[in-house]
């Protein structure tokens, strides 16, 4: 297996891509000492190891990229490490969906907040955000129906993604005070919240409840990081294929220490930045144009929604 | 609480992604009852017979009754045994539909069985019942006093087999032991491709069932029929399920006990 330090040892290293060894190593494959390894599994050199994350070698290296060890590797399919986590269709909670969608058979719009709460976002910006959270609540529990047509679901991400609200209507959303640690797992969250959107689709479609384009808003202050390039690539691509066909509305705010170009160099949307750490207003925006979203019927086309207070000219 | 699911042995083997009918119930206690220190007077119980033929019922014991819990119990249990031993599942509808009131008549005639054993009038263990057949191409139902038999098919539609029957006034229903001669009973034959079906009593009619009309709600079965189709494990399951039923969500909509019992076909 290469070392990390074979692998920082430059970009055109032969011994690394055209080596046999790597590729049909019955070692590499069946190597319980590869499999088992705590060392492997719990080694904070391998989740915080820059060389890992902004490594050109690890990212557009065909090795990495065609190799079947990759692809069919158990070690790499059973890992909780690398795993995406986030279960975005829990049997459990569609019971609720019973009465919620007997009760309720308005249109819905749901909503995902995929939030950065990686280390970067410690002290005021994650006070900031928790308070834009009650900001949003508040503000849209005064609009007449988008209580009862907006579905807000909360993704936080840094080193794990974790799903802190299911899908919910404002009423029954209780925003949550999110802590911030750790690193970057940008690709895995915006998957999970790809996959949470087309779960509840799937949903809606059951029970007949019609739906509005789906909206994911994502805040990072930082960029992809710590995470398998195979992960942000995925992202990137199912969110452009998306918005493509006019699947997604899809908003990436950059709060101060975001780097922007380095997200889009990853193949994302352009980023809005955000003015200082305004949440407050960013999450009325947020609010207002959910209700602006459903105050029409869901085939009413698509309003362009333009950031105002919040975003830095 | 009252809640007998059938063989459990059967009800393992069938359950998660083997082929066949996979089932999932529970009975709960209504608010009102727990209240009143009274048990659960709904029972629920179920087999799958070889050949994928699913034989479910549900009964709810007459709140007014002394011994509603026992009735009910015995009223499920026995429709879905003489309907196992004796049933028809082929053949013409009338056939199915004689089967079906066959075991109605067991069932009747156990509780009647009970009353005298422990001598007190039949009325002290008055319950409805809703009996259920299924296999691939057809679900049949029996049906005596409130409660619904639903079914949904491969192309998504949720229709009702059987339909509420209850009295001019909330509260007031037939009973499996109110006349001698069933001639009360609904007996219904559906034919198509089930892949779901569900058993209620009354208690969950509020949402299950578009008013006044009277037809299944398919919002409220479409996130149960996911749910079954997508269990966990058996027990757990029930248990997942038992805590819905419990949730405010639920006992802020009826006081009364509450039967549901789902079940999935895994082609």
């Amino acid at each position: 297996m290469a070392s990390i330090d074979s692998i920082n040892s430059g970009s055109d290293n032969p011994l690394l891509q055209d080596n046999p060894l790597l590729q049909d190593n019955p070692l590499l494959q069946d190597n319980p000492l590869l499999q088992d390894n705590p060392l492997l599994q719990d080694n904070p050199l391998l989740q915080d190891n820059p060389l890992l994350q902004d490594n050109p070698l690890l990212q557009d290296n065909p090795l990495l990229q065609d190799n079947p060890l990759l692809q069919d590797n158990p070690l790499l399919q059973d890992n909780p490490l690398l795993a995406t986590p986030g279960d975005a269709g829990s049997p459990e909670l569609s019971l609720f969906d019973a009465v919620e969608f007997a009760e309720n058979q308005e249109p819905r719009c749901p909503c995902v907040l995929l939030l950065d709460t990686s280390g970067s976002m410690v002290g005021r910006p994650i006070a900031a955000l928790n308070e834009g959270l009650q900001a949003f609540k508040s503000d849209i529990m005064e609009d007449p129906v988008a209580p009862k047509r907006v579905e807000v679901a909360v993704v936080a991400f840094d080193t794990t993604v974790r799903l802190v609200q299911d899908f919910v209507t404002p009423d029954r959303f209780d925003p949550p005070t999110l802590t911030a640690q750790g690193v970057t797992h940008m690709g895995a969250a915006i998957n999970t919240a790809l996959d949470l959107v087309q779960v509840r689709k799937e949903r809606y479609k059951e029970a007949g409840i019609p739906y509005y384009r789906p909206w994911v808003m994502m805040i990072t202050d930082g960029d992809p990081q710590g995470e398998l390039f195979t992960f942000v690539e995925d992202a990137s691509r199912r969110i452009k294929r998306e918005i493509n066909r006019d699947r997604l509305v899809f908003y990436i705010v950059a709060a101060p220490g975001a780097d922007v170009t380095q997200i889009m160099r990853m193949g994302f949307p352009r980023p809005v930045r955000l003015d200082g750490l305004k949440f407050g207003e960013l999450f009325v925006w947020l609010s207002r144009s959910m209700q602006a979203v459903t105050s029409q019927t869901p085939s009413g086309g698509n309003i362009p929604f333009l950031p105002t207070n919040w975003a830095k000219k | 609480m009252t809640t007998t699911d059938g063989n459990q042995a059967v009800d393992q083997q069938k359950s998660g992604a083997s082929a066949g009918w996979h089932g999932v119930g529970a009975s709960i206690v209504g608010t009102s009852h727990v209240t009143a220190d009274i048990v659960c007077q709904d029972a629920h119980f179920w087999r799958v017979q070889t050949g994928d033929v699913l034989v479910a019922a549900v009964a709810d014991g007459a709140g007014s009754a002394l011994l509603a819990e026992v009735g009910a119990e015995i009223a499920a249990k026995s429709a879905v045994e003489a309907f196992c031993a004796k049933g028809k599942t082929s053949g013409d509808e009338k056939g199915i539909r004689a089967s079906l009131s066959d075991a109605l008549k067991e069932a009747q005639k156990a509780v009647r069985n009970e009353a005298s054993a422990r001598q007190v009038d039949v009325q002290q263990l008055s319950t409805t019942l809703i009996l259920v057949v299924a296999t691939s191409e057809m679900v049949a139902a029996a049906q005596i006093g409130d409660g619904i038999a639903v079914v949904r098919d491969q192309e998504g539609n949720t229709v009702g087999v059987t339909s509420p029957e209850s009295g001019e006034h909330v509260n007031e229903t037939t009973f499996l032991t109110s006349g001698r001669n069933l001639k009360h009973a609904q007996l219904a034959v559906w034919r198509g491709a089930p892949t779901h079906v569900a058993i209620m009593s009354d208690g969950l009619q509020r949402l299950a069932l578009r008013m006044p009309s009277g037809v299944p709600h398919a919002p409220f079965f479409a996130p149960l029929f996911n749910f079954v189709s997508n269990i966990p494990e058996a027990t757990l399951a029930k248990q997942q399920l038992e805590q819905f039923m419990s949730s405010p969500r639920i006992t802020d909509n009826t006081t009364d006990d509450l039967t549901l019992v789902l079940f999935g076909l895994t082609p």
